[in-house]
């Protein structure tokens, strides 16, 4: 049941990641914003969005199952473990890959990129450094907290805090841009 | 010490009086994107001196006169 659930989010997910970055790198040769709004969207924003949408359906689905069948089991089982870090790896990868796209665009003249992005795009990373520390810092807590008696952490534990600190670093750099583009 | 100020500016009145510029057509000729414009037109972000003294530029008038600073 968990892998039917699974390669149907994967299939789903796969499709909205292609079309949504096509989307996304297309969209912002186009201009920034459609006429009529109040404040139109950047490239780069636009960009950062679509990153989310595209990656959310993969770390959703990563997080359901490992809510449904728990750490321990999902660690016991090779072919589902490998399963889940290949979708969890991939939703990194979507969160990050259009932007680090956008910037080598963006040095070749082929995406606009003005000081306000680029002031926002430089402290983009200090929201991943902060997520990074609180996720580390919950993970040891948490785990530290469960596992004193046993006098160890099982391994199949610290790969999942590992994986999370990890998912929870790259989604924070779209989020980031996202936040300061509403807030600068 | 010195009193902060709030950075004005004339770029919607001067877009109007040259030409009814749009705001994408005036982010072209700068070299920024229409939502930067546009928050420089809500005086929600203050420039560099490089963009605008391009701003300036493109309304042949002095910096001092696009821009000014309130409240100082």
């Amino acid at each position: 049941m968990p892998l039917l659930f699974l390669s149907i989010a994967i299939a789903t997910a796969l499709v909205i990641a292609a079309t949504a970055v096509r989307f996304a790198l297309h969209s912002a040769s186009l201009g920034d914003g459609a006429r009529g709004e109040a404040l139109p969207t950047a490239p780069v924003e636009r960009i950062a969005r679509s990153s989310l949408v595209a990656a959310a359906p993969l770390l959703v689905a990563a997080a359901v199952i490992t809510g449904m069948e728990g750490v321990e089991a999902i660690s016991a089982r090779p072919g589902l473990r490998v399963l889940l870090s290949v979708v969890a790896m991939a939703g990194m990868v979507i969160s990050v890959l259009p932007l680090v796209i956008a910037g080598q665009r963006a040095r070749r003249g082929a995406l606009m990129l003005d000081e306000r992005d680029e002031r926002i795009l430089l402290a983009a990373p200090a929201t991943q450094g902060w997520t990074l520390l609180l996720v580390s810092v919950a993970s040891h807590i948490l785990l530290t907290e469960r596992f004193w008696d046993a006098g160890a952490v099982p391994l199949a534990w610290t790969a999942f805090a590992l994986t999370s600190g990890l998912v929870a670093w790259a989604v924070a750099l779209p989020l980031g841009i996202l936040w300061r583009y509403r807030s600068l | 010490m010195v009193e902060p100020g709030t950075l004005r500016n004339s770029i919607r009145r001067l877009r109007f009086e040259h030409g009814e510029l749009t705001q994408q057509q005036l982010a072209d000729r700068v070299g920024c994107t229409r939502q930067t414009i546009v928050l420089l037109e809500q005086e929600r972000y203050s420039p560099s001196l490089l963009l605008a003294m391009r701003i300036a530029r493109v309304f042949g008038q002095p910096v001092d006169v696009v821009f000014t600073l309130d409240g100082s």
